[in-house]
């Protein structure tokens, strides 16, 4: 047993050392760890204390409502201020106030105001990684095309940033616009709250609640009974409550319906030849992508448009026999032979028989242009010596003009009964 | 599919585990390799290895007491290390390394004491004043010797010993495990690397005692022990042979398979680790030993100036071989990208805190260390002549 | 007589030793201060998802940059970056993420090659449900929140790099100066505050989404019903929890 002795006492020796290890991992072990799984539980609150840097729009919008109004409503609605604007911790902290705003400068607690022009670029510059439905330029080819020299010239000096839609030209024809729901899609009852702000609400509307005249004048149009807005205001659906309106009036798009195709029927809706309804398809210029809406706009919607109801222009009665000669195919379009008869023939016109001295005022009245292509327009002054048809409160002053210009103008038209109806 | 874009994760371009995470399975494959040999002589008995089996075990801990260094520089928080024993998430298969390690030293220091208990007395009898106190500390206040002492003393030895053996596969295995279990990575992810690693160890821990046997018997100009160094270079030739062929194994069956990670790694090998692999440590360092060794054991060399001298090239050969091979492995599978398409850079700095100079030092640092315990208790008798 | 007292004597012993350990125990405990944090049991009721909408990222890096202010994450590392595919006519695929996308993407990466299909990836950390990075962690500093977020404990963390390995998407990195490992929390101090992650909140496009899939009606589950979507390296067993609608088989 003696000579074991070293033995033993090493080994009681090795257990020694095991149990002050023991011990020591009892004592020096994190307070919380394995309470909740092989982990510092302490470490998760630890954490949540790290400091909030990147604002979000909602703080923003606290003290710069104005501009979120704007904001939120354009193009860029879903682009936080963070990005342009950087985090802003500081900036908000500087503007409550209180003690952790003493040690943040006014240098330090400013905002870059004006983004640079690579900002605008890290998300338009053309690359054909990005979705191509996204707006994008070359910048280069954009100066080109707008003709502005300098290179450097910040985007801000056209595009605002909070309203980059509105800023631009009439030549866009894609905006971006709410989609078109009715409110009984999502909501079954009555909502619990009225939007007062409508940033607030998803914006879902009707085409009437924001375009009434447009809506009223198209359905007093004969284009209301087989279409909807939709139907030439293309839309296409960003998310879920965005998307893109085309103003769709080119010449094509309206041909879908109305060229003369032999797999389409005949009568319905009406059909034209293309392009001899205009004639020689030459005289469609490039820019004249609406050529239909030229003539035929009043027959879908009012319009704030360049068109013409009557496509003839003012100086029309003297130019319109150079245009006649070479394209005279065009107006066939429209006019008979008849029509151009009605003036050049020398023979009075088929109507002006025996009783059109009789028919005429009922004519006159409702066709008065019609007159005037060949009658000059104060034709009727060498009669009746008055502007026919009578114009409006002529009931209440023709005594005057009778006592003026004398009874005998009167009779000419009408007889002593006529008179005595009311006197 | 082409990686002509060379791409890389953003987090990549650093590579996370330096070179000292090459020297530290370097360093316990000797510790494992030097103490299977000494076991050799106290489990199997073969009474050829006697001369180098104490010098086998002494070396084991001097390597294994430095075993850590390299970690602890290469850890971001080495005031931290503590936590792997006392909050381990054993999850891990990193998480055992302070247990295994920790017992791993107590077999190593018991045999050790055990086994120079002797000859501890024997100085502990012989000096005085403050020595012979220190010497008593050590004996753990103890100075008994006599025939049951040390007939108890062996057999504890054996029996820490052949303990020991599966100890230290699993010390180095486990490394290899370490490596072998990382899923994400394609040249890593494959169950032969733990064997890999055992066989190299060993093969590491061979080339490193004929290393320093034959290295330090040149410098004394004593006679070598023909039989133990013949028998060691037999070992080591079979050993070299096993751990070889596992490794072209392992890459060969990689190819075979052809999935995906081939695509990548084929450009690995051809590209990035074309001189460190293909032809260091495959063509130079794996060949040319083999054939030196083969020399060596099979043909009857009667110059054994010539034979000495060819086992201990062939040796040294070995010992870079390993330590390529650990570096082909570490580095070579953080070079590859995670996104399958490119590969990053490394090269350790000359004087950074994880460069070659660092490096260079721990690895000289067991040598010192060995030549001191030299110094008190000599490996291989008193000079006699 | 003699064997009571030694008895006694052994008691008394044993007694101290236990009172000096039990003593040492409390007089080395740390003692943290309680804040005022989300119960264990709120916790549980959420499992933070993320949707990842390739389709609709532009690339602009509005995400990473504001990473990068949120969380102080270190030059050159990134706890979310955006990657370019470009595959050409020739099917060879560019991929390129200069700086994680910091700075967004200057000029088409495929200069020579006609570009067929293009498009943005943004990455982050997955928060796998087995996340490898947790699994290997040797010291328990990286873990999985009881709302299912992996995070790491940077008191805890040893830094050893273990998880930078272990992690299939190269989402973390060892932050050089604290000497930790360091990675994506889903912008955990914000998500518990109930507002975005920063990356979430700087999106321009909406095409990151965040939310808790243990609720049915969430917004996120919403989608995920609605959209296809594809998860990364699904076969490495890891089970994320990011999810990307319209994934490229080149996306890796």
């Amino acid at each position: 047993m003696r000579d074991r002795k070293h033995i033993v006492t090493i080994f009681s020796l090795i257990v020694f050392v095991i149990i002050i290890g023991v011990i020591a991992r009892l004592i020096l072990k994190p307070d919380s760890f394995g309470e909740h799984g092989q982990y510092r539980w302490n470490a998760v609150s630890e954490l949540q204390k790290q400091e909030i840097v990147n604002q979000n729009i909602s703080t923003c919008a606290k003290c710069h409502d104005d501009i979120y109004q704007l904001h939120e409503k354009d193009a860029h609605f879903s682009v936080p201020c963070v990005d342009c604007h950087g985090a802003g911790n500081l900036h908000v902290l500087f503007h409550e106030g209180g003690d952790s705003a003493k040690q943040i400068t006014k240098e330090q607690a400013a905002l870059p105001k004006e983004y640079k022009l690579e900002g605008c670029l890290f998300c338009h510059k053309k690359l054909k990684a990005r979705p191509s439905d996204f707006p994008q330029i070359n910048q280069e080819d954009h100066y080109k095309f707008l003709n502005v020299p300098d290179l450097k010239t910040k985007c801000i000096e056209c595009h605002s940033p909070h309203q980059p839609v509105f800023m631009l030209t009439a030549v866009r024809e894609a905006r971006i616009h709410p989609i078109v729901y009715r409110c009984t899609e999502c909501h079954d009852k009555k909502p619990e709250q009225s939007f007062k702000e409508v940033a607030g609400h998803p914006a879902i509307f009707e085409c009437n609640d924001c375009h009434p005249k447009i809506v009223k004048s198209f359905n007093e149009r004969p284009h209301h009974k087989y279409i909807e807005c939709r139907t030439c205001h293309l839309y296409h659906k960003e998310n879920e409550t965005t998307g893109r309106i085309y103003k769709n009036g080119n010449a094509r798009f309206c041909l879908l319906c109305h060229e003369k195709k032999p797999f389409k029927d005949e009568n319905y809706p009406p059909k034209i030849e293309w392009p001899s309804h205009v004639g020689n398809s030459n005289i469609i210029t490039k820019s004249d992508e609406k050529i239909c809406l030229n003539c035929h706009a009043d027959r879908i919607h009012d319009m704030d448009v360049k068109i013409r109801a009557n496509p003839h222009s003012s100086d029309w009665v003297s130019t319109h026999k150079n245009f006649a000669k070479v394209q005279l195919t065009v107006c066939q379009g429209c006019h008979t032979s008849n029509d151009c008869s009605s003036c050049h023939s020398k023979t009075k016109p088929v109507s002006h028989n025996q009783n059109w001295r009789k028919q005429h005022p009922s004519f006159g009245a409702k066709n008065q242009s019609t007159c005037e292509m060949c009658h000059k327009k104060d034709a009727c002054m060498n009669c009746h010596k008055l502007s026919m048809p009578h114009p409006k409160g002529f009931e209440d002053n023709h005594k005057e003009v009778a006592t003026q210009k004398g009874k005998a103008v009167c009779m000419n038209c009408h007889k002593e009964e006529f008179c005595k109806q009311c006197h | 599919m082409d990686t002509l874009s060379n791409y890389i994760f953003p987090n990549e371009f650093h590579i996370t585990w330096t070179v000292m995470i090459v020297l530290y399975p370097y360093i316990t494959g000797m510790v494992a390799g030097a103490f299977i040999v000494s076991s050799f002589y106290h489990v199997f008995n073969m009474e050829k290895l006697k001369t180098v089996a104490r010098f086998a075990l002494v070396s084991s801990l001097a390597f294994l007491l430095f075993a850590t260094v390299p970690l602890l520089n290469h850890l971001g928080r080495p005031e931290r290390a503590f936590y792997i024993m006392m909050t381990p998430n054993f999850s891990s298969a990193m998480s055992g390394f302070g247990f295994i390690y920790s017992f791993y030293m107590i077999i190593v220091v018991l045999e050790i004491w055990l086994s120079y208990r002797v000859e501890i007395i024997d100085k502990y009898n012989k000096s005085n004043g403050i020595v012979k106190f220190i010497y008593l500390v050590v004996l753990l206040g103890n100075a008994n010797d006599n025939e049951n002492t040390r007939r108890f003393d062996k057999r504890l030895v054996i029996a820490l010993a052949s303990f020991g053996i599966p100890v230290a596969c699993i010390l180095h295995g486990y490394v290899g495990f370490l490596f072998g279990s990382i899923k994400a990575n394609p040249w890593w992810s494959t169950p032969l690397m733990f064997i890999i690693f055992i066989f190299s160890a060993i093969v590491s821990g061979l080339a490193v005692l004929i290393f320093l046997y034959q290295f330090v018997h040149w410098m004394r100009k004593r006679s070598i022990d023909q039989d133990c160094l013949d028998l060691m270079a037999k070992w080591l030739w079979g050993f070299m042979i096993i751990a070889v062929t596992l490794e072209l194994m392992e890459v060969l069956s990689i190819s075979y398979e052809n999935t995906e990670r081939w695509a990548i790694l084929r450009q690995l090998i051809d590209g990035k680790l074309k001189l460190s692999y293909v032809y260091l440590q495959i063509g130079l360092f794996s060949i040319v030993p083999f054939i030196m060794l083969t020399i060596t054991s099979l043909s009857k060399m009667k110059n054994t100036k010539v034979k000495n001298l060819t086992i201990w090239i062939a040796s040294v050969m070995l010992l870079l071989q390993v330590l390529f091979m650990r570096w082909n492995v570490v580095i070579g599978g953080q070079l590859v990208s995670k996104s399958m398409r490119g590969f990053t850079e490394y090269f350790p700095g000359l004087w950074d805190k994880e460069g070659l100079i660092v490096s260079f030092l721990i690895i000289l640092v067991p040598f010192v260390l060995l030549y001191l315990f030299d110094k008190v208790f000599p490996f291989f008798g008193e000079k006699s002549h | 007589m003699e064997k009571i007292e030694r008895r006694q004597f052994i008691k008394l012993g044993l007694f101290s030793t236990a009172g000096i350990l039990v003593g040492s125990f409390f007089a080395f405990a740390k003692t943290e201060k309680d804040i005022e944090v989300n119960s264990y049991e709120d916790l549980l009721k959420f499992d933070w998802g993320y949707i990842v909408d390739t389709t609709r990222c532009i690339g602009c890096g509005s995400c990473v940059r504001a990473c990068k202010v949120e969380n102080e994450v270190p030059e050159g590392y990134f706890r979310t970056w955006v990657e370019r595919f470009e595959i050409t006519k020739d099917e060879t695929v560019y991929v390129d993420s200069p700086k994680g996308a910091i700075e967004g993407f200057n000029r088409d990466n495929a200069q020579t090659a006609e570009i067929v299909k293009a498009f943005f990836v943004p990455k982050l950390c997955n928060h796998c449900y087995d996340a490898p990075c947790i699994q290997v962690c040797p010291v328990g500093a990286s873990y999985r929140s009881p709302d299912k977020v992996v995070l790491v404990d940077k008191e805890h963390c040893v830094g050893c790099g273990y998880c930078v390995q272990a992690c299939p998407y190269g989402v973390r990195y060892i932050n050089e100066e604290k000497g930790v490992a360091d990675k994506c929390t889903l912008c955990y101090h914000r998500i518990q505050k109930g507002l975005a992650p920063a990356c979430v909140n700087s999106c321009p496009r909406n095409a990151r989404i965040y939310g808790n899939l243990k609720d049915p009606n969430s917004e996120i589950n919403k989608v995920l019903h609605q959209r296809r979507y594809g998860l990364l390296k699904p076969d490495l067993g890891t089970n994320p929890k990011c999810f990307y609608i319209g994934l490229d088989k080149e996306v890796k």
